[in-house]
């Protein structure tokens, strides 16, 4: 069975962009910082999902899994989406490389010329213009090349069949993951925490992961849902929604546990350099957020996804995904606007309805590269035991 | 799952049948031991005897007998404690992680891991229990009332988290174990011809009747314990960390302490498990059942985690550098640098780099290569909080009172100690227990057992079209 984008959700999606750009718009016109620093809200969230999902597709060709392998597409059409991420990122980064904003305000002269910190560290080295940039297309490109390279093996295995793509993309999976467990954490470090660049925690890229392969896996789960309501994934059944929500609720829980180890040691040893970042956030007009993303992220799946029955039950599921996804939204606005605009800034409907148009954009690229192959693979060698998936 | 894909490896061969299976995994436990046996067993238990009479000399005479110092406060004990909870992860990590990414080949390996666990925490317990040195006040620990001494417990401390966390840990993985071995005690109950014997198992067993009734308890049991043991993992290890990450003392204190503590212990638990399940294999005759491929998913699991170790490692140089703290900054250079040096790359070597052998898959599945490099492993791993803690304490921000730590022969001899109760409890296990999970390792026969997967093998491609209508 292939699919087709029904014109009707084309069209809402379509609608749902435009509003999003010129919502956007209208955050630069608020404030062009707040702009910018919108832009890499989205550029980011959606990319890491982005990436997450091939990293999902690479982990189960690792590990052998076989349960995923009945909507495996989702995951590979999600990575499609990386190019366009990527590029949009990279306009980000650009822009402060030819100072046209200042995010990352290190990248301002003054301040490689006066700020003592970034000039008596290795900051210096680290954060330099040129090294900076670089890196940012090492990553970019990398994971560009592993996410498009499973997802043309697992092509090509629809047409050959036989094991060969299935050894080849099994090795090229390992070598994404090791490629994966450096840049995840790096680049979180000089896209995210170098916006506090006088800050530092060594469990930042973990912690940046998390939320970001949380968020993957909600959208995963969303989509499926979606699909299987519209009819197209009649081979799915509850047990692969349970072990989708399942990984949702668990990577919720993990999320909470590095989020908290990282905020209760800070907060334990209260060093100035370190505790000011959290100062930033809890004693500031950030502290509801903080509080309601706190809820949303950890209370909220504990309390209503413990239960086996709420994870089989779709319109639960569904709406229990889109509560964790909003979460994880507010946690990226915590995460980049207090270094970003230095200020309070209070998360706006603008800023959730561009939101929702990079959303929205995202979705039509994982759409129209869903429809380009077959909606289930053909050949998989654990296509059967998905179909017989049984919890 | 009804059938599993032809390409996935079997997990049981030579053809069994349930009875062989059954017979094969309880006959050791009913025959005499063998002479290899009662060898190794008269050396672990000379040592633990050993190690129980030094432990009574350092209380006889006090903690002056080991060779802490007033900047060193503390050092190999703590290293042995961490060391020896860490091992103790793997057992909880195979008993309720692997369950819930359903693992099947976490059958062969769950019991004794589990069992493992117990002894390794044992071992573990022991270390903060003699280091305060007046053991009879040792209840002091607990928050008892204040009647009974005259301290309560500082409740901010994270020693004392560390205390509840482990004694969870203890009591959980004690009755998780327990419970997956009632049934297999009344299987071997069935099969004893001793009368005492056959009470013996009975009481242990519970009396197990087996019917279906019995069986579904058990299984709801079984699932809230696996429940209960997932956030104990995390838990035990991270709290562990706290011990010295809350601290502000440069290479203690930092983040990812908790998630790299919780993955170095499982990378050490599963070094010892190999270490362990390659001998007994051999001596119980159990290769059928622990195959190549066991081990080869355990190497995976040790390559993972050892790089994830190594990512962590690599983190924290590169953040002390990017910090611009000058003390994080020393204590990183001394740590690669300074006196400890040769400790500190025993453990990059160790940890980091040898386990990248794992990534061949000739190296993978070797029983030589597998076993040397879990020894090298758990040598690392030693080394590995040794390195964390004497090294950051050694140098503190007082240059006047920076010194050296070395061990006495009461630490050594201590630690060789609590090596014999491991292997003595361990040794007895295998001589009492059934030492792999009879009824589970059942339940997986008609799948992965080699002569099912050979005769539905040709059924696999039909099924799909079948399964999708349940």
């Amino acid at each position: 069975m292939n699919f087709s984008l029904p014109g009707k959700t084309r069209n809402i999606l379509m609608a749902a962009a435009a509003v999003g750009l010129l919502s956007l718009v209208g955050t630069f016109i608020m404030d062009v910082q707040y702009g910018w620093a919108n832009l890499l809200l989205n550029a980011f969230w959606f990319t890491a999902i982005s990436l997450a999902a091939s990293f999902f597709v690479a982990v189960h060709y690792v590990g052998e899994g076989g349960w995923h392998v009945g909507f495996k597409r989702v995951p590979e059409a999600m990575g499609q989406y990386l190019p366009i991420g990527s590029a949009i990122l990279l306009l980000v980064v650009l822009g402060g490389y030819f100072h046209i904003h200042h995010l990352w305000h290190w990248l301002d002269p003054e301040v490689q010329a006066n700020d003592v910190i970034y000039n008596t560290s290795g900051k210096k080295v680290w954060l330099q213009n040129e090294f900076w940039l670089i890196r940012t297309l090492v990553y970019l490109g990398g994971w560009i090349f592993f996410a498009n390279k499973l997802r043309a093996l697992s092509l090509k295995e629809d047409l050959e069949g036989g094991m060969s793509s299935h050894k080849t993309a099994y090795k090229w999976s390992a070598g994404f993951l090791v490629f994966f467990a450096v840049t995840s954490s790096t680049s979180s470090w000089d896209w995210l925490m170098s916006l506090d660049f006088h800050w530092f925690s060594t469990l930042y890229g973990w912690y940046i992961f998390a939320g970001f392969f949380v968020s993957a896996l909600t959208t995963m789960l969303l989509l499926v849902l979606w699909l299987k309501k519209n009819g197209y994934m009649p081979h799915l059944n509850q047990s692969h929604i349970h072990d989708l929500a399942k990984m949702m609720f668990a990577f919720s829980i993990f999320w909470t546990y590095l989020w908290f180890s990282q905020y209760m040691l800070i907060w334990y040893s209260n060093i100035p350099e370190e505790i000011n970042y959290f100062l930033e956030r809890f004693s500031t007009g950030y502290q509801p957020w903080m509080v309601l993303m706190l809820a949303i992220n950890f209370a909220f799946p504990l309390i209503v996804l413990m239960h086996r029955d709420a994870k089989r039950n779709y319109t639960l599921a569904f709406v229990a995904g889109i509560v964790v996804l909003l979460g994880h939204f507010i946690d990226m606005y915590q995460i980049i606007m207090p270094g970003a605009m230095a200020k309070y800034v209070p998360v706006s409907i603008l800023s959730v309805l561009a939101m929702i148009g990079f959303m929205a954009i995202f979705l039509l690229a994982t759409f129209r590269a869903l429809g380009k192959a077959a909606l289930v693979p053909k050949h998989h060698p654990f296509l059967n035991e998905s179909k017989q998936h049984h919890i | 799952m009804l059938i599993e894909s032809p390409i996935r490896q079997p997990l049981i061969l030579g053809d069994k049948t349930y009875a062989q299976i059954t017979d094969e995994i309880v006959r050791p436990i009913e025959g005499r031991a063998n002479k290899m046996w009662y060898l190794v067993f008269t050396i672990a238990a000379l040592c633990a005897l050993w190690g129980l009479g030094l432990i009574a000399y350092t209380f006889g005479t006090g903690i002056g007998v080991w060779g802490l110092n007033k900047t060193v406060g503390w050092a190999w004990d703590i290293t042995n404690f961490v060391w020896w909870v860490g091992i103790g992860h793997a057992g909880t990590l195979i008993s309720a992680i692997l369950l819930l990414f359903r693992q099947k080949w976490r059958m062969a390996i769950n019991r004794s891991a589990e069992a493992m666990t117990i002894f390794a925490v044992i071992c573990a317990a022991m270390f903060p229990g003699i280091h305060v040195g007046r053991v009879w006040v040792v209840y002091w620990f607990f928050p008892v009332p204040n009647q009974f001494g005259s301290l309560w417990v500082n409740f901010n401390s994270p020693l004392l988290w560390d205390l509840f966390a482990i004694s969870t840990y203890f009591s959980v993985s004690l009755g998780f174990w327990y419970v997956g071995l009632i049934p297999d005690f009344a299987t071997v109950r069935d099969r004893q011809v001793i009368p005492f014997m056959k009470k013996i198992y009975n009481i242990v067993s519970f009396g197990w009747s087996g019917t279906t009734k019995s069986w579904q308890r058990f299984e709801e049991v079984s699932l809230v314990l696996a429940g209960l043991s997932t956030p104990l993992v995390l838990s035990v290890h991270t709290i562990v960390s706290f011990d010295f990450a809350t601290s502000v003392i440069p290479g203690w204190h930092t983040t990812i302490f908790p998630p790299y503590f919780v993955a170095g212990a499982i990378f050490s638990g599963f070094a010892m498990v190999a270490t362990l399940l390659l001998i007994m294999r051999q001596v119980l005759n159990l290769q059928e059942y622990i195959t190549v491929n066991h081990l080869e998913s355990m190497n995976k699991i040790i390559v993972v985690t050892g790089s994830i170790v190594g990512v962590a490692y690599i983190t924290e140089l590169v953040i002390a550098w990017y910090s611009g703290v000058q003390y994080e900054h020393y204590a990183f250079l001394n740590r690669a640098t300074g006196p400890y040096a040769w400790a500190y790359w025993i453990m990059m070597s160790c940890n980091v780099i040898s386990p990248q052998l794992f990534w061949f898959r000739g190296i993978r599945r070797s029983l030589v290569a597998t076993f040397l490099l879990s020894i090298v492993v758990n040598i690392g791993m030693w080394f590995e909080r040794f390195v964390i803690i004497v090294t950051s304490l050694h140098r503190d921000y007082l240059p006047s009172s920076w010194t050296m730590f070395y061990p006495t022969w009461v630490d050594i001899g201590i630690f060789i100690g609590t090596l014999g109760i491991f292997f003595t409890l361990f040794l007895l296990f295998s001589r009492t227990f059934p030492v792999i999970a009879i009824a589970e390792t059942k339940s997986i026969l008609k799948i992965s057992g080699d002569g099912w997967k050979r005769k539905t093998e040709s059924k696999y491609a039909e099924v799909g079209d079948h399964g999708s209508h349940h």
